[in-house]
């Protein structure tokens, strides 16, 4: 009867022994649709591109303290997933998969620090050992400890493929075992990284070797993004969202008033609709849109003169639009732009337009604009890269970075963190964060009631409380 | 001829007769004497005294509760004393204890209660279980929430388990049944497309047919379950099927038919003097209010009903305001292709009770037929049921047929078999969808932004727009579903077939050697069926699904048994039973969340569809057990029981566990000279304890499928961590009890204290995410409940005279207390459960389970207060915390007290059941949607002029609490205080006072004539006619669907409870 017994409990719905193929599929679709998801309805809230008009859904645009815990679990899962694929990465001896896992777990965890500040860390995923409430490890450590922070990690996974060019990684449906892609991918996220943590560490000479090695993203075909399919579970929101839903979201005033400035009229159609004052087939005027400010309730007026999103993200019609996006080919340009702006990397200030302009015309492909548009677009007045003042500059840069990563995940809202650009709207009385723009998400609930002791650690650091303010290592 | 006969017999006369008490030749009271085939009779007086018009040789039948009856030839004497002898059997009637043996009651070292067939269909639920509610002391019952067919809790003795279920085992003549639902594969987390709502399909023992049912016996603690093994931690209903017990070669038949109308018990109140707006009265700048454009601009979404005052004379474009041509403005599609169409807006009037016009009478029919009989070899029941219910809610339903027989028979003198089959037939063309979410009607009507009260209800009787039938839903607005469409079109569907039976097979060796095989299985297949039509909120282009289970559990007994008197003074009987416990579950998921065309239900049609999922859920238990009892002069009672367990869930080394019982009573009345008003005194005190394994598949780690990503595989690791050194967990119950029975057992009081302790529970502790894990399934945790159970039964009124007026009432108390005296892993706080809003998870109940605190405790977010406990406001508007920790309070009540009274008087009866629970908090959904929306009448102080609310704010300059100032407009402060995040602002007290049943009967006796022993009983009855609570609008009485959990201490947007009344009718020859 004892074999009996164990054979009644061997599990017959689920694997007992991992398996890479299919873990890695899942690993890379678990961060991709995640950030996509989470994009759709806080994000771009965050992000100030976007913002409701109904109190019953104001927590992302009017900046109400809230956990994301929705996003914390995912990104801890991915992270875990993609532990286990470097062990067996490892024993199977395959470079390219461990170069992937440490590229998988690394932007799991930068997500998890830049969102939150302070993470579990070093003792963190350690569950199967029994460790199940780790204690948290600073900002900086996630960055840079040298066995497991996310910049060595993600240098690591460069030289692995750096030195293993070619390989085979089943079940990568990113870029399909194509390690020049990998590499431009890798290097582009320890680019946004090393920039990130700039203004605490001196990143020149980590980010000049990789300019010099060029493995870097040469269009936006490169980009960091997965096409997801068009039915549940994996589509991007708004196409299964209920219309309700969709009718409440409109164009932020603060990106409005950006893309009105620079006129452009190719992404605010893009991503916009004319407002419900447009009679039908009027022709194009930037009154026809409209950006609404951070409201309480919007009046009717306010609701009416704001352009919702442009119905193809309900319908699917441009698929450019409703891809996940990790990290574009668009974005690591306006990095270099920076760091040569900064002089991190070499080539000044002709290096510096160089990188803008490939920006610019990056952004615009990604979401499917032609080039002709967006050289166009190049020549409007404040568009043109301003070089006469770093200041002048880097506003630029990072606008026109922030306008690229629409639809990205929080970036807009952490480079604002680290950079103050653009301007973002503090919203006065229908701000509910006490008239701030928070710097963090609260940690999860269940960090308070399960891992208290660490949590309580932790929150020492912010003065006993915990705030949305509190500032982690590189926004200090 | 035969009447004619006894009239004409010789006359002794007028018999004076005195009944006394055997013993002590005390007088009986209340005695009743009749005589011998005719339909005199007479009953005692003070002094035990009767007189009687006899004729001479006649027989005299004397009763008296609690003495054996005795019959006496009278010859010709006319002057007599019957002497009565004290029936001990008759006090302690024989209960059903474990494994279905027979034990008489005092012999019994613990609590145990019986409710029969008469009682539990005084007024009959169509649940079982519904129908054991006020009738037995300790046993707490809660209605499920979506109506008819809903799942049922039974929790016996407080939660001995952090898992939620703590429900007792269900036992069918020694063997036990399913009495768990099993869920559809629904994680409802988002409000998106494609998102099924969560269905309750029932519980499993809600299917017996209760007129089937001689006896169910309640064997309270884990003392009593013992033997039935680690299913029985909670507890055991063992029910008794009937058996043919007429006369050796007659049968009998009985016939019962009710049929009840429904109503509901109580709904929200709702203002009809302000309709659809988010602000039509601010304080100052512009008003925000409604009109129809497409049912998706910016002033109709999410519509509350902050809006503009009603007046006929005020015209506004509504949903089905006319656009010509037959068309109205909600037909946006054919609107579209005829442009010239305008809308003329109509009056803004209310309709405050489109709800109430919405829903329907329900009915119920039930009717059941049996016929029994007795041959010289054994006997057979035969029971036919059928069940009718139309829901109050229309298109709902339940259908059920069941076929029961039960035969025995005796091969020889010393082999005989019983048997016992059940075919059971269930469905529905509707189970509704309750809960948060455009899936279920309730949360149409009450949900946040629920149907404005301006909506006329009979409008949305056009489910479709002209000449789109099928393809564009008719609505007010995009984020809700026609009810009519939901009811009617977005079906949940189920046909069930059960078979369940045992059979045994006795061989008596000798006078004291006894052997039994036993084999008893329980097998359903559930074909459930989801439809979802065209331009539903969730399923633009339609949806289907089907969700098969397939249940089966088998166990098979042997038990050898012997008896022996070693001397007069002892009696042993002992014995050896062995259990193999296999449970089979099969579950197939197949979904398609985009159809082809519309109305065509089927995969063949579907657009795109979901991989098959395919689960399976096995297990084994191997048990032994041996139990023994002693007795000593039938005074003094010892029961020993053992067992032990070998379960496929636990890990090699600990899979095998022993656990024993121990339990001894005394009749201290047959040892010892009492008082004269003790007639009957017993005491008992027992220690058991039970073991517990771990559910299938806990033990090794795995990694699990997710659905394919454009057709790619993907596997990810399971969040919850297996354990492989995982050990079997125990609850010690011990309890002592007296029972006594004053005045001639005319008041009879039996109460019993317990404590149950729980240990190293298996639980799925939430571990921190950041292990990368939500859970690990590890022991640990300690658990402790206390409480007292009092029955109290007496008579307060016996007629002296035959058929005179009767009255005999029992109160049923008890009280528990369960508290979490430790947590696994030193972790001071467990959330075992929560309920939320589909994609709102910070606004949730949470039940957490915390060190030194009362088990049942629910945590969310409260008012902000100041040291007084003032709701401290901020710009008018009160504050309230956002940790989702504040204690809100405990679902448990404080004590259950009912009062069940029967009266006779001639031939008619009356019985009624007043059930009282006191105590206890619940939040309520629907109060939450009606406050938040405006709807409630609580909502229109100041919805013109604004409000102050009262309680205090921070004054800045003095950094003083002060009371509040400043005043807001109205929907500004009722969103404030009514705040979807604010929990508090939800709770209410639970308690209630429910006139459970009434019944009101007439008996006619002998219809088919005088011989005939043939009985008619017509009676008109009642279930929950009547409650006493403090909330107005819903019932506290429910429970919450989440999460694949039942949840008590959460009105999550229930259907209405019903008071149901009608009549029944049944006959017996």
């Amino acid at each position: 009867c004892s074999k009996e017994l164990k054979q009644v409990n061997t599990n017959p719905n689920a694997l007992e022994k991992p398996d890479a193929t299919t873990l890695l599929s899942n690993t890379i679709v678990t961060e991709f649709y995640n950030n996509a998801n989470i994009v759709w309805t806080l994000g771009n809230g965050y992000n100030q591109y976007m913002t409701f008009s109904q109190s019953y859904y104001d927590q992302p645009t009017r900046y109400s303290p809230v956990t994301n815990e929705p996003y914390w679990i995912p990104m801890y899962e991915a992270a875990r997933d993609a532990n286990t694929l470097y062990t067996l990465a490892q024993t199977k001896n395959n470079p390219l998969l461990q170069a992937a896992a440490l590229t998988l777990r690394s932007y799991a965890f930068a997500q998890l620090t830049e969102l939150w500040g302070d993470i579990p860390f070093l003792q963190a995923l350690k569950g199967n050992t029994g460790v199940y409430t780790p204690s948290y490890d600073s900002q900086q450590t996630v960055y840079m400890d040298a066995g497991q922070g996310i910049i060595p990690s993600l240098r690591r996974a460069d030289s692995l493929l750096k030195a293993n060019p070619s390989g085979l990684m089943e079940g990568d449906v990113l870029y399909s075992s194509n390690t020049g892609n990998w590499r431009a991918f890798i290097n582009a996220l320890r680019l946004r990284y090393l920039l990130r943590v700039a203004g605490k560490v001196n990143v020149a000479a980590e980010m000049q070797n990789i300019v010099n090695d060029g493995a870097l993203m040469q269009n936006s075909s490169q980009s960091g993004t997965l096409a997801l399919p068009t039915v549940t579970p994996y589509n991007f929101v708004s196409l299964t969202e209920r219309s309700g839903d969709f009718a409440v979201k409109y164009m932020n005033s603060t990106l409005y008033n950006q893309l009105q400035t620079t006129q452009d009229t190719a992404r605010i159609t893009t991503y916009f609709t004319t407002n419900a004052t447009t009679p039908a087939g009027a022709p194009f005027n930037f009154n026809n849109y409209g950006g609404m400010p951070m409201v309480v309730d919007a009046t009717e007026a306010q609701s009416k003169q704001a352009s919702n999103f442009n119905p193809s993200f309900a319908k699917g019609t441009n698929p450019a639009l409703i891809k996940a996006r990790v990290i574009a080919y668009a974005e690591q340009e306006f990095i270099l732009a920076e760091a040569a702006l900064k002089g991190y990397i070499s080539g000044s200030n002709s290096a510096t337009l160089t990188y803008y302009n490939n920006g610019v015309m990056g952004a615009f492909a990604e979401i499917g604009i032609n080039a002709a548009t967006a050289a166009n677009y190049l020549v409007h007045t404040g568009v043109p890269l301003d070089n006469s003042s770093q200041s002048s500059a880097m506003q630029q840069i990072i606008t026109q970075k922030w306008l690229a990563n629409i639809n990205n995940g929080f970036e807009g809202w952490i480079e604002f963190r680290r950079t103050g650009y653009p301007a973002f709207q503090t919203g006065d009385a229908a701000n509910m964060n006490n008239g701030m723009i928070p710097t963090r998400f609260l940690y999860p609930t269940s960090e308070q009631t399960i891992n208290g002791k660490n949590y309580a650690a932790e929150v020492q650091q912010m003065g006993g409380k915990e705030i949305t303010t509190y500032k982690a290592w590189w926004e200090k | 001829l035969l009447n004619t006969a006894i009239t004409q017999a010789q006359t002794a006369g007028i018999i004076s007769g005195k009944v006394v008490d055997a013993e002590d030749q005390s007088p009986i009271i209340g005695a009743v004497v009749t005589l011998k085939n005719s339909s005199k009779g007479a009953v005692t007086d003070a002094e035990g005294n009767f007189k009687i018009n006899a004729p001479a040789n006649s027989t005299l039948n004397i009763s008296f509760i609690g003495y054996k009856s005795s019959s006496i030839v009278i010859g010709t004497q006319i002057t007599l004393t019957i002497p009565l002898q004290k029936d001990n059997k008759a006090l302690n009637e024989v209960v059903v204890t474990a494994l279905g043996i027979n034990k008489q009651s005092k012999a019994l070292g613990y609590a145990v209660q019986t409710v029969n067939t008469k009682q539990l269909t005084q007024a009959p639920d169509p649940n079982l279980i519904n129908n054991l509610g006020g009738k037995v002391a300790g046993v707490v019952i809660t209605n499920g929430g979506a109506g008819v067919g809903s799942t049922s809790r039974i929790v016996i003795r407080g939660e001995n388990s952090f898992n939620g279920s703590n429900q007792p085992l269900f036992v069918v003549d020694g063997v036990p049944i399913n009495n768990e639902t099993f869920f559809n594969n629904a994680i409802e987390n988002s409000s998106n497309q494609g998102t099924w709502a969560e269905v309750d399909w029932g519980n499993g023992a809600a299917e017996i047919n209760p007129n089937n049912i001689a006896k169910v016996t309640v064997l309270k603690g884990s003392t009593a379950a013992a033997l039935y093994g680690s299913r029985a931690a909670n507890g055991a209903v063992v029910l008794t099927t009937e058996k043919g017990n007429t006369e050796k070669g007659k049968m009998g038949v009985t016939f019962n038919t009710t049929t009840t109308f429904e109503s509901p018990l109580k709904l929200p109140h709702l203002q009809n003097e302000y309709g659809a707006g988010v602000n039509a009265y601010p304080l100052s700048g512009t008003p925000n209010t409604y009109s129809f454009v497409n049912g998706a601009g910016a002033s109709e979404n999410n519509i509350p009903n902050w809006g503009l005052k009603f007046d006929p004379s005020v015209k506004v474009t509504q949903f089905d305001s006319p656009a010509g041509d037959g068309y109205q403005a909600g037909d946006l599609v054919a609107r579209g292709i005829n442009p010239g169409l305008t809308v003329t807006p109509t009056p803004w009037v209310g309709h405050a009770d489109h709800f109430k016009q919405f829903l329907q009478t329900g009915l119920t029919t039930q009717n059941s037929i049996g016929f029994g009989g007795t041959t010289d070899k054994g006997s057979y029941h035969f029971a036919v049921d059928q069940l009718y219910n139309k829901g109050i809610l229309p298109g709902t339903d339940l259908k059920r047929y069941g076929i029961a027989l039960r035969a025995d028979h005796h091969f020889t003198d010393k082999l005989s078999t019983d048997f016992f089959i059940n075919y059971i037939n269930s469905g529905s063309s509707n189970r509704p969808n309750i809960g948060y979410g455009s899936e279920s009607v309730m949360y149409t009507f009450f949900g946040v932004y629920g149907m404005p009260i301006n909506i006329d209800i009979n409008s949305l009787k056009k489910e479709w727009q002209t000449g789109r039938d099928q393809q564009n839903q008719f609505r007010y607005w995009n984020n809700h579903d026609n009810p009519y469409v939901t009811l009617n079109d977005n079906t949940n569907s189920f046909t069930k077939n059960r078979i369940l039976g045992n059979a045994s097979l006795k061989y008596a060796i000798n006078d004291q050697w006894n052997v039994m095989l036993r084999t008893g299985s329980d097998f359903y297949a559930d074909n459930r069926e989801g439809h979802r039509a065209f331009t539903s909120v969730r399923f633009p282009t339609g949806g289907f699904r089907t969700d098969n289970v397939n249940y089966f559990e088998n166990n098979t007994d042997f038990l050898v048994s012997y008896h022996k008197k070693p001397s007069h003074l002892f009696n042993v009987n002992a014995s050896l039973g062995g259990n193999r416990f296999m449970q089979n579950i099969a579950y197939t998921r197949n979904i398609a969340n985009a159809l082809i065309t519309p109305g065509l239900y089927n995969f063949s049609n579907a657009q795109n569809q979901l991989p098959t999922l395919y689960q399976k859920f096995d297990k084994v238990v191997y048990s032994l057990y041996a139990f023994a009892d002693f007795d000593f002069k039938n005074l003094v009672f010892l029961n020993v029981t053992g067992r032990n367990d070998r379960s496929s869930t636990l890990p090699a080394g600990n899979n095998s566990y022993f656990y024993p019982s121990a339990s001894l009573s005394a009749i201290i009345s047959d040892m010892v000279h009492l008082p004269q008003a003790i007639s009957f005194l017993k005491v008992r005190a027992s220690a058991a304890q039970v073991g517990r394994d771990a559910d299938p598949y806990s033990i090794n780690n795995t990694f699990i499928t997710n659905t394919p990503f454009n057709g790619t595989p993907l596997t990810t690791g399971n969040n919850v961590l297996a354990n492989n050194s995982l050990k079997p967990s125990s609850t010690t119950t011990t309890e002592a009890g007296i029972e006594v029975r004053f005045l001639k057992n005319r008041v009879g009081l039996d109460a019993t204290i317990y404590q149950s302790n729980t240990k190293d529970e298996v639980v799925q502790l939430p571990i921190a995410v950041s292990s990368g894990y939500t859970n690990a399934y590890v022991n640990g945790g300690k658990i402790n409940n206390k409480g007292v159970e009092i029955m109290l039964t007496g008579t307060p009124f016996r007629s002296h005279a035959a058929n005179g007026f009767n009255w005999d009432m029992s109160f049923n108390f008890s009280h528990n207390v369960g508290k979490v005296v430790s947590l696994p892993d030193g972790i001071n706080t467990y959330v075992y459960a929560q309920v939320t809003q589909y994609d709102r998870y910070y606004r949730a109940i949470q039940y957490d389970a915390k060190v030194g605190q009362r088990l049942g405790n629910m945590y969310g977010n409260a008012f902000v207060r100041d040291p007084q406990g003032n709701i401290v406001y901020k710009n008018g508007v009160p504050q309230f915390t956002s940790t989702q920790n504040s204690l809100l309070g405990n679902y448990n009540p404080d004590f259950v007290l009912a009062w069940s009274n029967e009266l006779s008087y001639k031939n008619f009866t009356m019985s009624f059941l007043w059930d009282w629970h006191q105590g206890g908090k619940f939040f309520s959904y629907t109060e939450l949607g009606v406050l938040a929306g405006g709807m409630s009448v609580e909502t229109l102080p100041g919805r013109e002029t604004g409000v102050i609310g009262q309680g205090v704010m921070m004054d800045a300059s003095s950094g003083k609490y002060v009371p509040n100032t400043v005043k807001v407009d109205a929907a500004t402060y009722y969103n404030g205080y009514y705040n979807a995040s604010n929990n508090e602002a939800f709770m209410y007290d639970a308690s209630y006072l429910k006139l459970r049943e009434l019944r009101i009967g007439y008996t006619f006796k002998n219809i088919f004539g005088k011989s005939s022993n043939s009985k008619l009983n017509v009676s008109l009855i009642g279930r929950n006619i009547l409650e006493f609570t403090k909330n107005k609008d819903v019932d506290p009485e429910t429970l919450a669907l989440r999460g694949q959990q039942i949840l008590p201490g959460t009105e999550f947007l229930s259907i209405p409870s019903t008071k149901s009344m009608g009549f029944s009718l049944g006959l017996n020859f």
